[in-house]
């Protein structure tokens, strides 16, 4: 057990800092969007992102190391500058390339996965399959050397702005349920797709429908083999689930909800000087820091080949419930700017209770997408606890 | 950098599980208990050949040199095998005494700490609650007249490390004129409490820096924060065995999806206190600065964490779990014992909140 920041934890720190005043924010006038994309290259080069991924890949391939990673965190917080690209194409399907692609799918997507310029949306969800996932009816059928796509998905997150998707569709409707599906890559701009926003219940409308009609994608663009689809959509699933996100997510909400309650006013007071918010604040942290000590623990004894036990089956839930406790805190010290909320404003517009109003509600995502809690909780009973099948 | 366990810790805890289940099998702690014992001399002698009674001492003083991490992990043992010994009480005292800066006060104590041949107990708390070395009020001068409460073991012991006004210590001899234990119903008979009336004492200083008893306050929150997830850990697995292997309605009731989902709530309530309570006690061997904030937010985590666990787990028991003669009682009340003793979690929930740097 050695968490010390050595030396030349010390000298870490103070070159990841000396690189972001050079680089964040930028300088020059330019696009933002072209800046960002500069600073991650950068940062990248510098071994700050992408630590896990190979540097053919685009990655920076860095020994495992937590202190360094969050070193990096909690540096690029502070000056608030960009890190990986948030996209289901970065958290899921480069995972899933490295597990299960091929040399020529790793090399023409990974890259620009990670620079950002490929920008992916994730089609699993059906209307009548969600977290039973592998009753989906969206089938692909091979006609030459094209998959030809029918069918329609649901919740897909930013497909309106994707120019590619991740899909499961079924490809052998006589086979069994898991057995008959594959996993697709394909283009989202072209005729055979079309795309419809869902307004949810934020405002904003992030998720979409999504259409095909006789859509196409080359044979090749198969992840595994034709039937193999079940096994590697899990591969995915393995991935999301990984802890330093989890992690990263709640220190970041919890530093903010602290904030909160210095500005906030509680029984006539600073909410921060109220026992009882102070204790409730304590009672959250609780659960944070136990987070990232069995986070720690588990990425230290993976890294040894050791098995951590049932931690990694918990993640999801774990945070959820995390995000369910900090927003019903947050709610607390909104007091009444919880009843109000300008829906259409802007995120830079928003005043100081908003972001607690908003992510009261956004924050639920977390206990839905990706495997509803009751199924993580059907997942953890089974195959970390063994108890017998329903 | 890593967050492991090393060979020798992972051996350690091994070797302890092993003497706890052949000496605390069921049949063991309900005789203990029902007896209402004061100590299993046998199973003492057992873990002090082993040299559990000094894994904090020096090696000059005949201990094992290891850290509070090392306490933590032996003490996770304990908690789960609910082993009624005096450990908790004498390793505390004998961290307190290994900061004496006098080497001859070392040296008079210590080594018969460290092989057993002396018991050791803290005695810190006072009425109302007053744990933490500051709420101390009992005044020491070159003798003590006042009451301590809830010494562990105390009746078992033959020293006692006192609490005195200013976060000063002293060390006590339990067998010495003036001095009166007041044996208590405890709630958990593996841990029988003691209140020590003190009339004109004689007692020895020790001449410890000024912040010793807040640390050897500290490492007695991360060391309870450990049995707590050992007792924790065993109130989940309990509850899942028993799942497993009992039938209603013609099929095993771990088949249920309520009680599955429940079983699963609480793995995720009690796995993740693991890392919390390693780190709790790291910080009291590694990291100064957050020892108070670590250990007193693990205390309040972990302690909470198991007083509710060891109700559900008892709960999924239905009516046996609520008989004197099944098990789930004696974790039920060792989670009792962890959440108050030392001050309970809304105290340290608090006390964390004040080191947060909120
Ligand atoms: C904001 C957001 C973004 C999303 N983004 C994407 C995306 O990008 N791509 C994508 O493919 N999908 C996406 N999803 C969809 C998400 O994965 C599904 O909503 C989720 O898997 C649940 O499926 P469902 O909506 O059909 O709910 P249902 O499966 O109908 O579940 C309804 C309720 O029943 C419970 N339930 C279901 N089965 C069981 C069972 N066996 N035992 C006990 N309880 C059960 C569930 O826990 C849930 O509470 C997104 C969802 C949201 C909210």
């Amino acid at each position: 057990m050695d968490l010390s920041y050595g030396p030349q934890y010390g000298a870490y720190r103070a070159e990841v800092a000396a690189f972001l005043a050079a680089s964040w924010p930028p300088r020059d006038g330019a696009d933002r969007d072209a800046q960002i994309t500069e600073f991650r290259r950068l940062a990248t080069e510098r071994g700050y992102l992408y630590r896990g991924i190979p540097k053919q890949y685009g990655g920076s391939e860095q020994p495992a190391d937590l202190l360094r990673a969050r070193i990096i965190g909690e540096e690029f917080a502070r000056v608030h500058a960009p890190r990986e690209v948030i996209n289901v194409g970065v958290g899921n399907l480069v995972g899933t390339l490295l597990e299960c692609g091929t040399e020529w799918q790793k090399e023409m997507f990974i890259p620009k996965t990670l620079s950002g310029e490929y920008y992916w949306a994730q089609g699993y969800s059906e209307p009548g399959a969600g977290s039973d996932l592998a009753s989906l009816r969206t089938r692909a059928e091979r006609v030459g050397d094209k998959w030809v796509i029918n069918g329609q998905k649901i919740w897909s997150s930013f497909a309106y702005m994707a120019k590619y998707m991740f899909v499961l569709v079924r490809t052998d409707p006589q086979a069994p349920k898991h057995k008959g599906i594959s996993y697709l890559l394909l283009d989202l701009q072209q005729p055979g797709v079309k795309i419809r926003r869902i307004k949810q219940i934020t405002g904003q409308s992030e998720f979409c429908e999504v259409f095909f009609d006789n859509a196409e994608t080359p044979t090749d663009w198969i992840v595994g083999k034709p039937g193999e689809g079940w096994k590697v959509s899990t591969v995915t699933l393995k991935h999301e689930r990984s802890s330093g996100r989890g992690v990263d997510w709640a220190s970041a909400h919890f530093a903010w909800l602290v904030e909160f309650a210095k500005r906030a006013q509680y029984d006539g007071r600073p909410a921060i000087e109220s026992p009882e918010i102070r204790r409730q604040l304590a009672v959250i942290q609780g659960h944070v820091e136990s987070m990232r000590y069995s986070g720690y623990r588990q990425t230290s004894m993976e890294a040894a080949g050791e098995n951590p036990g049932i931690f990694r089956s918990l993640m999801k839930l774990y945070g959820s419930d995390i995000a369910q406790k900090m927003a019903l805190l947050g709610a607390r010290l909104a007091g009444d700017d919880l009843m109000l909320l300008d829906l259409d404003s802007t995120r830079e517009s928003r005043r100081g209770s908003d972001r607690w109003v908003q992510l009261f509600m956004s924050s639920m995502v977390l206990a839905i997408a990706g495997g509803a809690s009751n199924i993580q909780r059907n997942i953890i009973a089974e195959r970390s606890l063994g108890l017998p099948r329903e | 950098m890593n967050f492991l366990l090393s060979e020798e810790q992972k051996a350690m805890q091994e070797a302890l599980a092993r003497v706890l289940a052949d000496r605390c099998d069921s049949r063991s702690l309900h005789a203990f208990i029902d007896a209402k014992g004061d100590l299993d001399t046998e199973l003492w002698r057992l873990l002090a050949d082993q040299g559990m009674a000094g894994i904090g001492v020096a090696e000059a003083h005949g201990g094992l040199g290891l850290g509070v991490v090392d306490l933590a992990l032996a003490s996770e043992m304990l908690g789960r095998a609910a082993a009624p010994v005096p450990l908790h009480g004498h390793w505390l005292a004998a961290h307190a005494i290994g900061q004496s800066t006098d080497a001859a006060q070392k040296a008079r104590w210590l080594p018969d700490l460290a092989s057993g041949r002396k018991i050791a107990t803290i005695a810190f708390a006072e009425d109302g609650a007053r744990w933490t070395p500051d709420a101390w009020t009992l005044e020491g001068g070159k003798s003590l007249s006042g009451v301590k409460r809830f010494a562990p073991c105390a009746a078992s012991a033959d020293i006692a490390v006192v609490g005195l006004k200013g976060g000063e210590l002293a060390v006590v001899d339990l067998h010495g004129e003036g001095v009166r234990i007041e044996a208590l119903a405890g709630i958990d008979r593996t841990r029988p409490m003691g209140d020590l009336h003190f009339d004109n004492v004689a007692c020895e200083r020790l001449a410890a820096p000024a912040d010793a008893a807040e640390k050897t306050f500290n490492a007695g929150l991360a060391i309870i924060a450990a049995d707590a997830f050992g007792g924790a850990s065993r109130c989940l697995d309990m509850a899942v065995e028993y799942a497993k292997v009992r039938e209603q309605f013609g099929r095993k009731i771990g088949g249920f999806q309520a009680l599955r989902h429940q079983l699963a709530n609480l793995a995720n309530e009690v796995e993740p206190c693991r890392g919390m309570y390693w780190f709790g006690a790291y910080a009291q061997d590694s990291d100064p600065a957050q020892a108070t904030h670590a250990a007193s937010l693990a205390k309040a985590h972990v302690g909470q964490r198991y007083l509710e666990a060891a109700r559900s787990a008892l709960e999924y028991h239905g009516g046996i779990g609520f008989t004197w003669e099944y098990d789930s009682h004696i974790w039920l009340k060792r989670a009792m014992l962890d959440q108050s003793w030392l001050g309970n979690a809304d105290a340290h929930y608090l006390r964390a909140a004040d080191h947060a740097g909120w």
